[in-house]
């Protein structure tokens, strides 16, 4: 539209910064709004927005009204949520992977379970509903149908002895005790659903998903961001890496990178 | 020792020429006395007493004799003639006899047999690495011929947490367990968490130490309350296995796969396992390897051993074998439970995501299978009752009628149990339609995205765990936005750092008295507006207007008269009952006057007569009133 002096500068910066509020939302903060609104209908300040935003190891998702600005960390970029710090904090008695893999199949699956179709996935209106317990509930029957396959394919689903590590993840979620009674009647974080537990409140920490209802419901709803990031991002990284392990078949599908969102209309 | 000599001179193509010599009966007791007498003499390390010995036996064909034989000729190098014997051995089926003579071969420098060769003939041909394949095969042949070898390891496996309580109870410092039978503790454990299970909860952890204790009590009367209650605490942690990570029990079991080879794999599995309840509470449910250790029939099919275990107790009522019965018609209901947690699990999976059940094929078969196997059961169970019933109306020993009421109770339960079961298969279908159309028919599709649990979670779920890693770490970084990363400021930091530590005095430092304020007084009426109101409206015995009340508290100040108006307001219609209650002897009483107020300060409305009334209490009230008083 017309050309950028300093004023822009920061307020294109400022957008950057607000993005990374996570429970920042335009619906609640007026100058956010006119943010929003100003990336959408001025290419050269989304174009801005996007350079900063990149120039700091961030790409832009998706800039909307419900959502705002999306941010996703680039590998490398300090702003990066690694795996390693979010598992550090549980106890590692045994091996790592495994504590690493049930961390990341709750993740998973709390995604799976907020957009159960793909249809949902896709739709912005839809609006999911998440609950402890039904995380940890679709992961065990998943696990249990898997068995079941295992035990008709190969009439035995042990695992070897020789080679602990070849255990499948089903079986160490399986394993895994969904609850567990402690002395002060608080939750056992080495149980799934404990692991469930604590990374629905985590992602409520970072504005991906609100709690509903009472407390003791532990039921939360997938906010437009967190749909954002499953769908632009996530899921299709995770997809990536499945095809090169060669797990999935490979059948017709974009090719999935960041991509700076083009500004609508 | 002319015995040994005849084994010598005998060759085996001629065994069983001269049967007619003795009587065969005679024979095979003197062969197997030689067997016997041959294995001793090896023990000894008389190598050359023992083959005499064995080849005796071995003309017989007594026992693995031809085999041992053929080991004890190969230990004492006569390779010819072990050859031989194996040969011998191997028709007869023995299949480490080829391992054997690919042994005697070797050192003799023959080829392996190629097919029914006789075993004279040496051919120059060098060694093959056919004599290798010969352990393999018959290794593979052994592991086929048994096939029930894993799950027979594996029913073992599931009592070994048991024994381990006895093991481990000598190593408890807060008790001294020699007198506690941990292991029959344990099974009762199981056994009242079992009872306790049904279809939606478990049993909740106290009530079943509660139930628990009885029994420990009995083992140790002596001990006192508190040690049984910990007793049974410790076996039940022991049996959830709390302390490791994940809670299962580990018993590594070897196996001969497909192609032969041995290999070691793990069998995991649970006996207790706590789950949560509808409102999150914490219940105890016994797993199916615990249900099938406590039933005693391990590794079985769910329904052909609930059918096996009514027929058996039909059986035994007819027979009369009643305590009989009774374990058996507890494991009937056992089973009734197992087959129930069965069909709960796949109607909760319906509930909760319709394709992960198939409704086509599998689930219809299952309902329809289970809705057979419920009205046979009923049949079997009913006819089961009376007999019991009658059994136990004729029974005239005091024991069998105890027993037989005792096996009344257990199938009235197994029944009503099926009549559960049954409610809610009958439900199942609706509850497939309404979740059918709850989750499938609403809306079109829009645009391609993935389907995260087919194309992500399941697969993943698949994976070994070192490769489900980097799918998953990818998955988490991506859906998880980016975080503020703490950036602290170096001179802060420093300057923090840097500052010197406090002295904390060892007390709190002196006790501060606060300085009060006197509450400010801002009530409308005071002290003394009361009392004047008070004096007012005493009327004993004289009956006043509000009006000219209100004009003599108009004399003392302003407020008064509002005081007054209120109090008088307040007297229409008292509260009696509360008065006679505080103990009041004495009470303003208004009623209207059917005239306006005539005020000098423009009060308005229905002007009231007062007057004080003596508050008189009926002798039996008076009591009452006391005794609600005291």
């Amino acid at each position: 539209m017309n050309k950028l002096d300093i004023t822009d500068a920061e307020q294109a910066a400022q957008l950057v910064s607000m993005g990374l509020r996570g429970r920042q939302v335009p619906g609640r903060d007026a100058v956010y709004r006119t943010l929003v609104d100003r990336y959408r209908c001025d290419d050269v300040f989304a174009a801005a927005v996007d350079a900063i935003a990149m120039g700091l190891g961030l790409a832009v998702l998706d800039v909307t009204a419900v959502s705002g600005i999306v941010l996703a960390a680039q590998p490398g970029s300090p702003f990066e949520i690694k795996m390693d710090d979010y598992a550090r904090q549980a106890k590692l008695r045994e091996r790592r992977d495994t504590e690493k893999v049930l961390h990341g199949i709750a993740h998973l699956a709390i995604a799976a379970l907020a957009f159960p179709r793909p249809d949902d996935l896709a739709n912005d209106q839809y609006v999911g509903r998440v609950s402890v317990e039904a995380v940890d509930l679709v992961v065990r029957e998943t696990c249990r149908v898997l068995k079941d396959r295992t035990m008709t394919e190969t009439g035995n689903t042990d695992t070897s002895a020789e080679a602990p590590e070849l255990e499948q993840a089903w079986r160490a979620y399986a394993n895994r005790h969904e609850v567990a009674s402690t002395k002060d009647n608080r939750n056992n974080s080495d149980s799934t659903r404990g692991m469930v537990r604590r990374a629905l409140r985590w992602l409520a920490e970072r504005g991906l998903v609100q709690a509903v209802g009472e407390e003791s419901d532990e039921t939360f709803r997938p906010t437009s961001r967190y749909q954002i990031h499953v769908r632009q991002l996530a899921s299709q990284a995770a997809f990536r890496e499945l095809l090169e392990l060669g797990v999935v078949p490979r059948i017709a599908l974009e090719p999935a990178h960041v991509t700076p969102a083009a500004p609508a209309n | 020792m002319n015995a040994v000599e005849a084994g010598h001179q005998r060759r085996p193509e001629l065994s069983g020429a001269d049967t007619e010599a003795r009587a065969e009966l005679d024979l095979l007791r003197y062969a197997k006395l030689a067997l016997a007498e041959g294995r001793e003499a090896e023990n000894r390390g008389e190598h050359d007493e023992a083959i005499a010995r064995f080849a005796v036996a071995a003309e017989q064909g007594v026992g693995d004799s031809v085999l041992l034989l053929a080991g004890a000729l190969t230990r004492a190098k006569r390779f010819e003639e072990a050859l031989e014997w194996c040969e011998l051995a191997a028709d007869e089926g023995f299949d480490e006899a080829s391992d054997l003579a690919a042994r005697c071969r070797a050192a003799l420098g023959l080829p392996a047999p190629v097919a029914e060769l006789p075993p004279a003939p040496p051919a120059p041909a060098p060694p093959t690495c056919e004599p290798a394949q010969l352990p393999g095969r018959s290794a593979g042949l052994t592991a086929s011929a048994d096939l029930g070898l894993t799950r027979r390891l594996k029913a073992l496996a599931c009592t070994a947490p048991l024994h381990e309580l006895d093991y481990h109870k000598a190593k408890l410092d807060w008790v001294d367990a020699t007198v506690y039978q941990m292991a029959e503790v344990a099974m009762h454990t199981i056994d009242q968490v079992t009872i306790a299970m049904d279809f939606d909860t478990g049993a909740a952890h106290d009530a079943v130490q509660e139930r628990v204790t009885p029994f420990i009590s009995a083992q140790a009367p002596g001990r006192s309350v508190e040690e049984h209650r910990r007793v049974a605490r410790w076996v039940l942690e022991k049996l959830i296995n709390v302390g490791t990570v994940d809670r299962v029990f580990h018993h590594v079991y070897g196996e001969i796969g497909a192609d032969g080879d041995y290999r070691r794999l793990t069998f995991d599995f649970k006996l207790v396992r706590e789950v949560a309840g509808n409102r999150g509470e914490i219940y105890l449910r016994t797993t199916d390897e615990a249900i099938n250790v406590l039933v005693g029939a391990l590794d079985t099919d769910v329904e052909s051993a609930q059918v096996a275990a009514e027929v058996k107790l039909e059986n035994l009522i007819i027979r009369g074998q009643l305590a009989d019965a009774r374990v058996a018609a507890e494991q009937a209901r056992y089973r009734t439970v197992q087959y129930g947690e069965m069909l709960r699990h796949k109607l909760d999976a319906t509930r909760r995501d319709i394709r992960v059940v198939d409704w086509e094929q599998e689930l219809p078969e299952m309902l329809d299978k289970a809705l057979t196997h419920i009205e046979d059961r009923f049949k079997v169970e009913h006819a089961i009752l009376r007999h019991i019933t009658q059994a136990r109306d004729e029974s005239d020993d005091p024991d069998h009628k105890r027993r037989a009421a005792e096996l009344v109770t257990i199938v009235a339960d197994c029944i009503r149990r099926h009549t559960q079961l049954q409610n809610r298969i009958q439900s199942a279908r609706s509850v497939f339609r309404e979740e059918q159309d709850r989750q499938r028919f609403s809306g079109s599709p829009q645009r391609a995205a993935l389907d995260l649990h087919g194309q992500l979670l399941k697969p993943v779920l698949a994976l070994p765990i070192v490769d489900a890693v980097a799918p998953l770490e990818q998955f988490f970084r991506a859906a998880s936005g980016a975080q503020s990363p703490d950036a602290p400021a170096l001179p802060s930091l420093v300057s923090m750092l840097l500052r010197p530590n406090v002295d904390r005095d060892r007390t709190a430092g002196p006790v501060v008295v606060p300085e009060l304020d006197e509450a400010q007084d801002d009530r409308r009426f005071t002290d003394v507006h009361k009392a004047q109101a008070d004096a007012l409206l005493d009327l004993p015995g004289q009956v006043r207007t509000l009006g000219s009340l209100l004009q003599e508290a108009a004399d003392f100040d302003d407020e008064l008269p509002a005081l007054v108006a209120l109090r008088a307001a307040n007297a229409y219609n008292p509260a009696i009952s509360t008065a006679v209650l505080k103990g009041k002897s004495r009470m303003l009483v208004a009623v209207p006057a059917n005239r306006l107020i005539e005020s000098p300060d423009g009060a308005t409305g229905d002007d009231l007569l007062l007057t004080t009334a003596e508050v008189v209490v009926p002798a039996e009230e008076q009591n009452t009133v006391h005794e609600e008083s005291a």
